[in-house]
């Protein structure tokens, strides 16, 4: 990022990656408001220090709103205020048709209730399809920490995700 | 199973984030965000400095061993004594006589060293940033422009009462920005959030923890409560006497315990107040101004004769590399 403060080009970026880069957002932080503050740190972040960046600023961009993710931004014990949420949903998860969505529903809100550095280990990896070694490149750990953190995350999810998953083999069973 | 629930998982992402939306003016307002973070550290810089000149005469005087006495006083003989009383003289240096505190930051060229890669040159335009009590001027030189040495723009924020250093504290400031290449000026009111006092845990604690330390560097190294920490725990360490541009000085250093982009701080040994800092390469100089009526009129930015009032409060563009602008 050669010009100014680099906001003509932050503009042009979001023109062409925008959408991409404010879903990956939204799924880091669980929810449009908070995927939206998050995309706008990383822009303000990005501006800051748009005189020492070379090369792509996505590149820069998306480090900078993982490694927020991970840090556990704005965490304030939000992820944990979702808690009665998921076990109100659980005790009343029954078997229907609309069971395939939710546990689409199910999935998303279980995958925010993880700590930070795990939920975005996976939304690097299943959602933006990183390798380990490119979700450790990005996050600044290692590729083995990259695999356990995501076999935690995994496995505590299909934990957590158990009616549900139930609740849909039943349904194919059905059908 | 497993890679059947991987899949369950990715759906469920692609599902959830399918209808969203970038929303409009999200650079925009990451810039006014950006902007009022620069004030609020700013107009900590004045209050920091106390903070800082006492709390590394203690660190000199453990380190070295002792201070040598300031003009006109006899310095006491033990340790503490000193420290108490150094301590006493630079407070009473900041705050009773109200110095106008200016930050110069020379036209550079700054290099960061990257591993595994180039180094990255970046290029700093000229600024002079003048803070006194509820007023800041900052005024940023065109860098290679014709006419260089000429200013660019100028702000200045004018507060409406004394700083209130509570975190979370809007306070309302007229803000005049002239823009001396459109010549056109703006003057409007927008609120400005206050720099916070105090940090969870230590400086050391907080800087480890955060993903841009660079960025401590910058808005928190001025923050009283965190450079009186950081040296607390162990962040900065005295690197003994120097000169700096023929004047005598206390030089201090972050530690790798600071694991920050390394600060490199100069105090004067007879009024422990700032005399330059240096923070990942980058060079700042510091002035302490009498707040006499000539030197109070250099917070002041006069409207030229012939420039137009505009409703547009954006700052100029700033040019940081060769033909850029």
């Amino acid at each position: 990022m050669q010009d100014a403060d680099g906001a003509d080009e932050l503009e042009q970026l979001l023109a062409d990656r925008g959408q991409q880069l404010m879903r990956t957002a939204v799924l880091l932080t669980g929810s449009h408001q908070d995927g939206e503050d998050l995309l706008q740190a990383g822009l303000e972040r990005l501006l800051r220090r748009a005189r020492r960046i070379e090369g792509s600023p996505e590149g820069y961009l998306r480090r900078t709103m993982y490694n927020l993710a991970a840090d556990g931004w704005r965490r304030q014990s939000r992820w944990r205020s979702k808690l009665p949420m998921i076990t109100a949903s659980q005790a009343t998860a029954e078997t229907d048709v609309t069971a395939a969505v939710d546990l689409r529903d199910a999935l998303i809100r279980i995958l925010s209730m993880l700590p930070p550095q795990q939920r975005a280990v996976i939304v690097l990896r299943y959602w933006e399809q990183l390798s380990e070694a490119e979700t450790a490149s990005a996050l600044g750990c290692s590729a083995g920490t990259v695999k356990s953190t995501a076999s935690r995350g995994l496995s505590r999810m299909r934990d957590l995700a158990g009616p549900w998953l139930t609740a849909e083999t039943d349904l194919r069973k059905a059908t | 199973m497993s890679g059947e629930f991987e899949d369950l998982v990715r759906d469920s992402m692609s599902w959830f984030a399918a209808d969203v939306q970038v929303p409009p003016q999200l650079v925009s307002r990451a810039r006014q965000r950006l902007r009022r973070r620069r004030l609020a550290a700013r107009a900590a810089v004045a209050a920091a400095t106390a903070a800082v000149s006492a709390a590394a005469v203690i660190v000199v005087t453990a380190g070295a061993g002792g201070v040598r006495p300031g003009p006109g006083g006899q310095a006491p003989t033990g340790p503490a004594q000193v420290s108490a009383y150094v301590l006493r003289r630079a407070e009473k240096a900041v705050r009773t006589q109200r110095l106008i505190f200016e930050v110069i930051t020379p036209q550079q060229v700054m290099t960061t060293q990257r591993r595994g890669k180039p180094p990255l040159k970046s290029f700093i335009p000229r600024e002079l940033v003048r803070t006194y009590q509820g007023w800041e001027r900052d005024e940023v030189f065109a860098t290679y422009l014709r006419g260089h040495g000429r200013p660019r723009a100028a702000h200045v924020d004018t507060g409406s009462g004394p700083p209130r250093w509570t975190e979370g504290t809007l306070s309302p400031f007229t803000e005049t920005i002239v823009n001396y290449s459109s010549r056109t000026w703006y003057r409007g009111t927008q609120l400005v959030g206050r720099g916070a006092t105090s940090y969870p845990g230590t400086a050391c604690d907080l800087v480890r923890s955060m993903w841009d330390p660079l960025g401590a560097g910058e808005l928190f190294f001025r923050s009283p409560s965190f450079v009186a920490s950081a040296l607390a725990c162990g962040g900065f360490s005295v690197a003994g006497h120097v000169q700096v541009d023929g004047t005598a000085a206390i030089k201090l250093t972050s530690t790798p315990r600071l694991n920050v982009v390394p600060i490199t701080v100069y105090i004067s040994p007879s009024t422990y107040l700032l005399i330059r800092t240096m923070i990942g390469g980058l060079r700042q100089d510091y002035r302490w101004l009498a707040p006499t009526r000539a030197n109070r009129a250099l917070l002041t930015v006069p409207i030229p004769a012939g420039f137009r009032r505009t409703a547009d409060s954006s700052e100029p563009q700033q040019c940081y590399t060769p033909g850029s602008c």
